[in-house]
């Protein structure tokens, strides 16, 4: 049985290292990309089952890409979680009339993300013999 | 008739909300308001700073905090000590989350703008000045015994 593939696109190497570590416990593929650009290109490599979105990104913005996404129809059904600093209504909005399933606003805490994005996907725990040790 | 440019929005209450939101939500570090600034003499410290334009605003904030607590930050954040890059990251990232809250604040009170991307610099503390048609909030926070400067220039426009 093949892993869920989870795509977290954000310009800040610190936001994709808390995303991946959220997802530390789960057993999952991940990918990452730095901005919307590279973020459609993984996404169509590697078709993931749920992409975690920035909202905003040098090169390609959030919107731009999941504008992209949604004329393409290899990723126009492609679940997005939506990741992001800012949290005006007009935003959210027109991040909602693109489909997105899900907003998160940034500081986020992991149960939160977790519980987002197992309302969308099936994710099991890995076995805890496989689970990295807690950092102190 | 008259049309104010001062701001509807108090961005000390929102520069104080994003702050303490940030520390107890992604760091679990608790935050006082410090009674006076970091007077530590030649005391070097990363200075984060994000811009927030639009057709009526011309805002920057600033995040100033040690080389310690950023790199006490970073650890909290990625899960394991950071190198030069990842400090520099994770404290952009800081100030990113809370020039996003004040961008919000800004485009609900009428002054919609365009979120720049965090400009990382190290040196000596900086203090923002305002001019007569430009409003400054400064704050001063403490961590255990680091200290934490966040400073709101904005200049708006009828």
């Amino acid at each position: 049985m093949s892993l869920p593939k989870i795509l977290s696109v954000d310009d800040s190497r610190t936001m994709r290292m808390m995303v991946k570590r959220a997802f530390r416990n789960f057993q999952c593929e991940l990918f990452e990309a730095a901005d919307g650009a590279e973020g459609l290109a993984a996404a169509l490599a590697n078709k993931p089952d749920l992409i975690v979105l920035d909202y905003n990104m040098p090169v390609m913005d959030g919107v731009t890409m999941l504008r992209n996404m949604r004329e393409n129809p290899d990723l126009k059904r492609t679940p997005v979680i939506m990741l992001s600093a800012e949290d005006s209504n007009e935003i959210i909005s027109t991040v909602a009339r693109l489909g997105v399933r899900d907003y998160i606003i940034k500081p986020f805490e992991d149960e939160n993300l977790l519980s987002k994005v197992t309302r969308i996907i099936n994710l099991e725990r890995k076995p805890e013999s496989d689970q990295p040790a807690a950092v102190l | 008739m008259m049309i104010s440019t001062r701001l509807p929005v108090s961005l000390a209450e929102t520069a104080e909300r994003s702050l303490k939101e940030i520390f107890s939500k992604q760091l679990k570090l608790s935050l006082l308001p410090a009674e006076s600034a970091d007077e530590t003499p030649d005391l070097k410290v990363f200075h984060a700073s994000v811009s927030i334009t639009g057709e009526r605003v011309k805002a920057s904030v600033l995040l100033q905090i040690s080389e310690a607590f950023a790199a006490k930050a970073t650890k909290i954040l990625i899960g394991c000590d950071g190198a030069g890059e990842e400090i520099e990251d994770a404290t952009g990232e800081l100030c990113n989350m809370i020039s996003g809250r004040v961008k919000s604040e800004l485009t609900t009170a009428g002054f919609p703008g365009i979120l720049g991307t965090p400009t990382i610099t190290f040196g000596s503390r900086i203090d923002l000045r305002n001019t007569t048609d430009s409003e400054l909030c400064r704050t001063e926070w403490i961590c255990g015994t680091d200290h934490i400067n966040l400073q709101i220039l904005t200049h708006t426009q009828p």
